[in-house]
């Protein structure tokens, strides 16, 4: 069944609920906590969204939609929103595929296998904010290693993340530095369940590696390849931190996403609703992809 | 698995976010023998927050009865937090909002500053307004009140390195902006380039580089002068020289542009004195000149300010100003100058001796008369710089010209401004 | 489950060309494994070096003179100590209470039945997508109206359960099988003790994943600190970290030996129990 099926969907109604009582008991800390300090800020903000709000302001001017209507004029907005877009086109397959990659190559507990596996994980115990300023320094042209190289390899030195056709490829390159390990890890105990029978009685059947793949293991991790696949998804439309430390956006704009612009605007600018219409946009975008690939997973678990 | 975006954001170089707040001073107690505790959040978290540590820990051992409590936040934490945290009344009583000045302007107009009327004047304890200089008090004066004192005062200068100037026969420091265009040409090659212009993040360079061809980002009446032909012109020559000669890295930003002069790379660089506090560990030998005259026939280079302001909402107004009063006083003006290298924000201190025998103090001291502050009470500064100043000029670096960037950063500043 | 030996239907005959190509995926993984750990490389290498190596040309890797001076630094201005008791405080406080709620909610959701559960559910997963940035200022108003600002119970209550642990924890739960716990309903055994004595043992793995998560996430974080924080006395060690970086002058050094510091006891706990950090996640992830 699917891991994302909702919890006993039922077409059935309720005549009475078993354990109305337990039930709501069990949920009240974590309902409590998340209605207060997250449910209350989201709600919070939406109101903001159709505001004139500026939190240096005493009192706020209800403006209606007009904050969505200015976000559809504002080129800066469609600008960051093509940026994440192809950071995520980008970022997602690559990190799945790579992950998955590495998952099939260290599978299997040698020594020389678990080394390497602990290799890739390393990166993502660490804290991006902090190894985002590392990889800025080694990016940087002046003072950076990557730079010597090339001055010693008579090659021209680039300001990597100044060069508007470079810094966004960075960006997505030190992304998957951080998280390839998680999909692999995640990737790699998933295929260790895979029945060895299976891929045994495929064998005898004649089939080849590539078809014993296709047929067998891809369909036997689906699961598990849906749920990194998503969470790539929402961190990737999330994307913050690198771009923040690393190139702030720039150069003209050309790694500003929508997490990076809607900071702008609320921390800089001081524009909260304008701010909180973005995030709004963003919340609906995220929700949307979503769906669509539970709905594609899970139809295809139907045939 | 990482919850998306957890941690957002950066630790230190240009970054650090955040809300946040702390209780104001609380009575501790009542009767007037108590000590009254003020907070003071500031944003100087490099080498100059020993300076302010000390200077706040002189205050504190000379006025027992007021215990100042010194609160390092980085800038854009402060920037995010301050507002809303003066505004619900759990601010700091004194801060240091942003090293611009013109951030004040947000803080008065929605009233979270409070107008200090004990600081300047002639009552005992209080500056003479005639010690300050007049570009200074004026900037942070909104509607005959006065609203801030400087946290910071400095100049920009020339840097240039001695080693690489006198490799290319170069024997004397450019006086004018042709000199230096022509020199930056020429120390430019083999890995190295002739000059450092940060053009984001920066204390600003480029703003130095338009005055001394008489160009303008905001003229007398108070509209965009991005597109007249004296700012186009010294942009577009400076962005040609970038674009076919190289003279500069494209897209450095302030602290990029350090680390290029401090790494012995750039021959020249404008900036500040407290860069002087990482070029001298790195080992590179420098010295300074004035900021070279152009076009307009005068000298002029960048005057930079940090405001403190004395939160509104603030139990302890009298106190506060007075510790206002008394960072201004020359004792603490002596202590930030000879430790920050800044300032003195007085023009009446000519004549300490620890300010006189301290070189640096002494040279950025002597560009304060031909100084002027970038954008200082312009409200929307921070627009006006991130959105239009610094994306055009990126633009014409990267073009080779300014002309067209320009044009469409005057429209943009015009809208921006109200000016048709 | 893995094993050393391989399946006899794997084993092929060793030709040259088979070989080559091995060694090619070697090489080519050796090398993406240079590439991962090299930032970490430079990072503690650089904190050792001095301002003058930092800026030598060409970069070196390696310092010309070995400097402790940056770590000495952040011991004089920090109070060391202190910083890694709140780091202690606010991750480990965090962790035990999450883990505790999000076991909870878990559990109801997997498990019980009972109004607005699938509401409950859907909402815990939307909550998963929502850009975190912008809860920001109506949160930091709401824990000034509390009076929690600067204080544990800011830091901590509002991060006290998570969706994302609550979702993993569901789906594990609701693979464990029911007749465990009918047997045990039948017997007459109240949810509570169905609770903690059938399902937290069977829970354990996707528990220490959770729990190393969550330990993981905020001791690396320091936007989180910094919002609730402001007096010395009361940052992590991140957050009190970001105190070394001046506007225009950044010491690379120290910066490099701040960030190796607050690595340290995540990679030592790392290189000690790898097997809770990848094994543990790696299970819960397939559940």
């Amino acid at each position: 069944m699917s891991q994302f099926a909702p919890p006993l969907a039922r077409k059935t109604r309720h005549k009475r609920w078993q354990n109305p009582r337990s039930g709501l008991l069990f949920l009240a800390p974590s309902a409590i906590i998340l209605v207060v300090f997250v449910g209350y800020p989201i709600v919070q903000s939406a109101w903001m969204s159709l505001h004139d709000w500026s939190y240096l302001q005493v009192t706020h001017q209800f403006i209606g939609l007009q904050n969505y209507i200015d976000l559809a004029n504002d080129p800066r907005f469609w600008n960051a929103l093509g940026n994440t877009a192809i950071f995520s086109v980008v970022t997602v397959p690559a990190q799945v595929v790579i992950g998955l990659l590495l998952a099939i190559r260290l599978s299997r507990s040698t020594w020389l296998s678990t080394f390497y596996r602990s290799v890739f994980f390393f990166p993502v115990i660490s804290a991006f904010a902090t190894m985002a300023i590392v990889w800025k320094f080694l990016l940087s042209p002046d003072i950076g290693p990557f730079a010597a190289w090339e001055h010693a390899l008579g090659l021209p030195t680039v300001n990597i993340l100044q060069s508007t056709a470079f810094a966004l490829p960075a960006v997505i390159v030190v992304g998957l530095w951080k998280n390839v390990g998680f999909t692999m890890v995640i990737l790699i105990a998933a295929l260790q369940e895979v029945p060895e029978s299976l891929n045994e009685a495929a064998a005898l059947d004649g089939a080849g590696s590539w078809g014993r793949f296709r047929n067998v293991t891809l369909p036997a991790i689906r699961q598990p390849l849906l749920f990194a696949t998503i969470i790539a998804v929402i961190a990737s439309l999330q994307v913050f931190d690198q771009v923040y430390v690393m190139t702030a956006g720039g150069p003209l704009f050309h790694t500003e996403t929508l997490v990076t612009y809607m900071y702008e605007l609320g921390f800089q600018q001081y524009r909260s609703g304008y701010a909180a219409a973005v995030a709004w946009v963003l919340f609906i975008l995220i929700m949307l992809v979503s769906v669509l690939q539970l709905r594609i997973f899970r139809y295809r678990d139907v045939d | 698995m990482r919850k998306p975006i957890f941690a957002a954001a950066a630790v230190a170089v240009a970054a650090g976010l955040a809300l946040g707040g702390c209780s104001a001073a609380s009575p501790s107690g009542s009767g007037s023998n108590q000590v009254v505790h003020l907070t003071y959040w500031s944003g100087f978290t490099g080498g100059d927050s020993a300076t302010y540590k000390k200077t706040i820990a002189e205050f504190n051992s000379t006025h027992p009865k007021i215990q100042v409590d010194f609160q390092l936040e980085p800038w854009d934490t402060i920037a995010q937090k301050l507002p809303t945290a003066i505004a619900s009344g759990s601010g700091p009583d004194i801060a240091t909002p942003d090293y611009n000045v013109a951030t004040i302007q947000q803080y008065v107009a929605n009233g979270l500053a409070l107008p200090m009327t004990s600081v300047v004047g002639n009552g005992a304890g209080e500056v003479p307004a005639s010690a300050i200089p007049k570009s200074l008090l004026d900037s942070v004066t909104v509607k005959g009140k006065i609203y801030a004192m400087p946290a910071s005062f400095t100049t920009l200068m020339l840097y240039y390195n001695t080693k690489l100037l006198s490799a290319a026969g170069i024997t004397a420091p450019p006086t004018t902006m042709t000199q230096l265009q022509d020199d930056a040409v020429k120390l430019t090659g083999g890995g190295k380039y002739g000059i450092a212009i940060a053009d984001n993040n920066t204390i600003a360079q480029w703003p130095v580089l338009i005055w001394a061809d008489g160009g303008d980002i905001v003229n007398a009446k108070g509209c965009s002068a991005l597109g007249d032909s004296a700012t186009i012109n010294a942009v577009s020559t400076w962005a040609n020289l970038i674009k076919t000669r190289k003279i500069t890295q494209v897209g450095l930003s302030g602290q990029d542009a350090d680390n290029l002069f401090a790494a012995g790379k750039a021959a020249f660089e404008i900036d500040g004195p407290n860069a002087a506090g990482e070029f001298t560990p790195a080992g590179i030998d420098f010295k300074l000149a004035p900021v070279p005259t152009g076009a307009s026939g005068s000298p002029v280079t960048l005057a930079s300010t940090a405001p403190t302001i004395i939160s509104a909402k603030t139990k302890y107004p009298k106190q506060a100003q007075e510790f206002m009063a008394w960072w201004m006083g020359k004792k603490a003006q002596e202590m930030i100058s000879v430790g920050a290298a800044d300032g003195p924000a007085r023009t009446d201190m000519a004549d300490d001796a620890a300010l006189k025998s301290n070189p640096l103090v002494q040279q950025f001291s002597a560009q304060v008369p031909s100084s002027r502050l970038f954008l200082p009470t312009e409200k929307d500064f921070n627009s006006i710089n991130t959105n239009i100043f610094q994306p055009a000029i990126q633009a014409a670096s990267r073009s080779g010209d300014g002309t067209a960037s320009l044009k469409a950063a005057n429209t943009q500043l015009n809208t921006l401004l109200g000016c048709s | 489950m893995s094993t050393n030996s391989v399946p006899i239907y794997l084993r092929k005959k060793a030709t040259p060309l088979r070989l080559a190509l091995k060694i090619v995926i070697w090489i080519v993984i050796s090398l993406l494994a240079l590439f991962v750990v090299f930032p970490f490389v430079w990072m503690v290498l650089t904190s050792f070096k001095t301002e003058k190596d930092v800026f030598a040309l060409p970069a070196q890797l390696w310092p010309a003179h070995w400097s402790f001076a940056a770590y000495s630094d952040i011991w004089k201005e920090l109070p060391f100590a202190r910083l890694f008791l709140n780091s202690v405080i606010f991750a480990g406080g965090v962790t035990v209470i999450s883990v505790l709620f999000d076991s909870f909610a878990a559990y109801a959701l997997a498990r019980l039945d009972f109004p607005g559960k699938n509401i409950a559910f859907y909402l815990v997963i939307a909550t998963l997508m929502v850009p975190y940035q912008i809860t920001l200022i109506p949160l930091f108003q709401e824990l000034f109206d509390f009076h929690w600002l600067d204080s544990y119970q800011g830091l901590i209550v509002p991060r006290a359960t998570s969706a994302f642990g609550i979702f993993l924890l569901r789906q594990f739960f609701v693979s464990i099988p029911r007749d465990l716990d009918s047997a045990a309903r039948i017997d007459g055994a109240g949810e509570f003790r169905i609770y903690a004595q059938i399902m937290m043992p069977l829970a354990k793995p996707a528990l220490a994943t959770l729990a190393v998560f969550q330990f993981m996430n905020n001791w690396n974080d320091f936007l989180w600190p910094l919002v609730v924080t402001s007096s010395t006395d009361m940052r992590t060690i991140p957050a009190g970290l970001t105190l070394f970086g001046g506007q225009y002058v950044v010491d690379y050094a120290v910066l490099m030996a701040g960030a190796t510091i607050s690595l340290l006891p995540l990679a030592i706990a790392f290189f000690f129990a790898q097997r809770y950090f990848v094994q543990g996640i790696a299970t819960t992830g397939i559940k």
